[in-house]
């Protein structure tokens, strides 16, 4: 699953051709376009609409079935003094323009792009900094984003729009459409190395199936499903057998007995390295 | 990844280093912690592919070390030039201990000297025991660091210290080409194959080690043995018999300086994230209890461990040059 946060509509509407995106109805005050395994908001320019938009997001996601880790990724646009129009990188220090305060953004995998600097202003600059692209949506995003995920899945891809030569004041929606459009390919493999790696980690620490299935049968305080899900993990840990088959056909009255009678075959279990 | 200090862009160093891996991504910051000390970092995913940042340590360069790293010695000191450690052993506290896998390394070697100048000549009349390897493995990164080839000359001057260096590392080409000294041990961590293979990942196997450390005994070098953690198995005797046998038939036991052993524990709360790294890992659904704090093996369990490996042994080696960790 992955979250993307967007500016603007011309910046949005490649990806939700690309991704099938449909529009969602739930949403009033950010528009919002959804899949089976990617949401897209449109915050609008600047840090606090960026904020607000990722805020809402993440509370809308959190009611969704999927369970776990989700990836997060700010795509737009940025100036930068020296870059050509239409290079694309992936930022891997964010620094906030009023705050300083600094991001290290963490790529686990092969870069799929080149990276820079990202500083985000509050207003549109006309002195590009010479080793920083220059954005005003990113450093919004990263803090909250990464209140509900880790640095290894929160990233800022962006393209540039405008440079020394060609100033800001020369962007138009139609040539934003066409700079993301053109960079689709990268943002592709960007977002599939994202969900990749988001995947890895849920899966590392997934719950065992048999205990949605025991879960099911008993009635379970808090403590117990800690207790139980940690019995199952170590049961998996230590046998390749089924849990459920281990436990046969014998007849426990309640949770208590469950747990009395997992740790009953967990200390019988041969440990071998 | 390079994450590099700004204060120490220009430190020989660090220069060295990034002339070294000219090809790879260098990122400025001001101060180590604001990438190692970061919430909501996953260790397990970072040590896949772990970056390196190059920092300067400010304060408490050398520390009091805690009673069980004794080897005899009275006054006890550890230093870490590092922070993680290229190997990925499941027992590691480091994992525990840190919120980041990527590997720091304090390039300002001279301010450690300095600390460990001080501390030795603040008490002349008795030795001085350094540690070096608990944050990190003292050599397997020797050929970036040069830690062994720059730190060794100091203690070589200064016969009331000694220096312990901890590894699993077979990186001893920069020992081998130096005469060896009275005051300086390298001091292995040793487990039997089977353990080595599952649960020190990435770590040279132990007939890597064992040919290491008989190259460096016959340059004269001293040797420590390292038992420690013991991993309770279903028939550990038999394992950890047969482990023995292997080692004391390589290794010289009369050269040997010292011999610890001590089982698998943990702080509760390292052990905790440990688990959390990794829920499906048998290491962790062993027969372990809390206690004080502490996590470690089943008391039965434990004792049985340690009286069984303490008796094999002291058939090799003289009581004296042994050193129970609990």
């Amino acid at each position: 699953m992955i979250n993307l946060v967007v500016a603007l509509a011309c910046e949005a509407k490649p990806l939700i051709q690309a991704y099938s995106l449909k529009k969602s109805s739930t949403m009033a005050v950010f528009p919002l376009y959804v899949s089976a395994d990617m949401l897209l908001i449109v915050s609008g320019v600047g840090k606090i609409n960026a904020a607000a938009a990722t805020a809402v997001l993440a509370t809308f996601a959190a009611n969704l079935p999927t369970q776990g880790l989700i990836a997060w990724l700010n795509i737009g646009v940025a100036g930068h003094r020296n870059r050509a129009i239409g290079d694309e990188f992936l930022a891997l220090k964010l620094v906030d323009g009023e705050t300083k305060n600094a991001y290290y953004p963490t790529w686990l995998e092969k870069l799929p792009c080149q990276t820079d600097n990202l500083l985000t202003v509050s207003k549109a600059i006309d002195n590009l900094p010479d080793d920083y692209a220059v954005d005003m949506e990113a450093s919004g995003f990263y803090p909250i984003a990464l209140k509900y995920s880790c640095v290894e899945l929160v990233h800022i891809y962006k393209v540039i729009s405008d440079n020394a030569k060609d100033d800001y004041r020369n962007i138009s929606a139609a040539s934003v459409k066409n700079l993301i459009n053109e960079r689709l390919n990268t943002i592709k493999k960007v977002v599939s190395q994202l969900v990749l790696v988001c995947n890895s980690m849920n899966r590392a620490s997934e719950i065992p199936e048999s205990y949605q299935q025991l879960a099911k049968q008993y009635h379970l305080t808090a403590t117990q499903q800690a207790q139980l899900k940690r019995s199952l993990l170590q049961w998996n840990a230590l046998s390749k057998d089924c849990i459920i088959s281990a436990l046969g056909t014998a007849k426990l009255k309640d949770a208590r007995q469950l747990l009395t009678a997992i740790n009953k075959l967990l200390a019988n279990l041969e440990i071998k390295y | 990844m390079i994450y590099i200090e700004e204060a120490i862009l220009d430190h020989p160093r660090v220069q060295a280093i990034c002339e070294r891996y000219k090809e790879t991504q260098q990122i400025i910051c001001r101060h180590y912690g604001e990438i190692f000390n970061r919430n909501k970092q996953n260790f397990r995913f970072q040590k896949k592919n772990p970056a390196l940042i190059l920092a300067h340590k400010q304060n408490k360069l050398v520390l009091p070390a805690p009673d069980e790293y004794s080897i005899g010695g009275g006054l006890n000191y550890y230093f870490s030039h590092m922070l993680n450690c290229i190997y990925d052993c499941r027992y590691c506290f480091l994992q525990g201990m840190y919120r980041s896998a990527f590997y720091v390394l304090f390039v300002n070697y001279e301010d450690f000297f300095s600390q460990i100048n001080k501390t030795i000549n603040e008490q002349p009349e008795r030795q001085v025991y350094f540690f070096s390897g608990y944050d990190c493995d003292s050599l397997a990164l020797e050929p970036v660091t040069g830690f062994a080839d720059s730190f060794l000359p100091l203690f070589r001057e200064h016969k009331n210290s000694v220096i312990e260096l901890r590894t699993k590392s077979v990186q001893i080409r920069n020992l081998l080409r130096q005469p060896a000294f009275d005051q300086c041990v390298i001091a292995y961590s040793l487990s039997p194959d089977n353990i080595a293979d599952t649960l020190e990942l990435k770590a040279p196997g132990l007939d890597k080690r064992l040919k290491a450390i008989s190259q460096l005994q016959q340059r004269g070098w001293n040797i420590g043995l390292r038992f420690d953690p013991v991993i309770y198995q279903t028939e550990f005797k038999a394992v950890y018999r047969q482990f023995f046998q292997k080692v004391f038939s390589t290794v010289d036991a009369d050269q040997v300086h010292s011999v610890s052993l001590g089982t698998f524990r943990m702080p509760a709360d390292f052990f905790q994230k440990m688990q959390k790294l990794y829920p499906q890992e048998k290491l962790f659904a062993a027969p372990l209890t809390k206690q004080q704090k502490q996590i470690a093996y089943h008391p039965d369990i434990d004792k049985a461990l340690m009286t069984f490996c303490q008796q094999e042994i002291l058939q090799y080696i003289p009581k004296k040059k042994y050193f129970p960790c609990q």
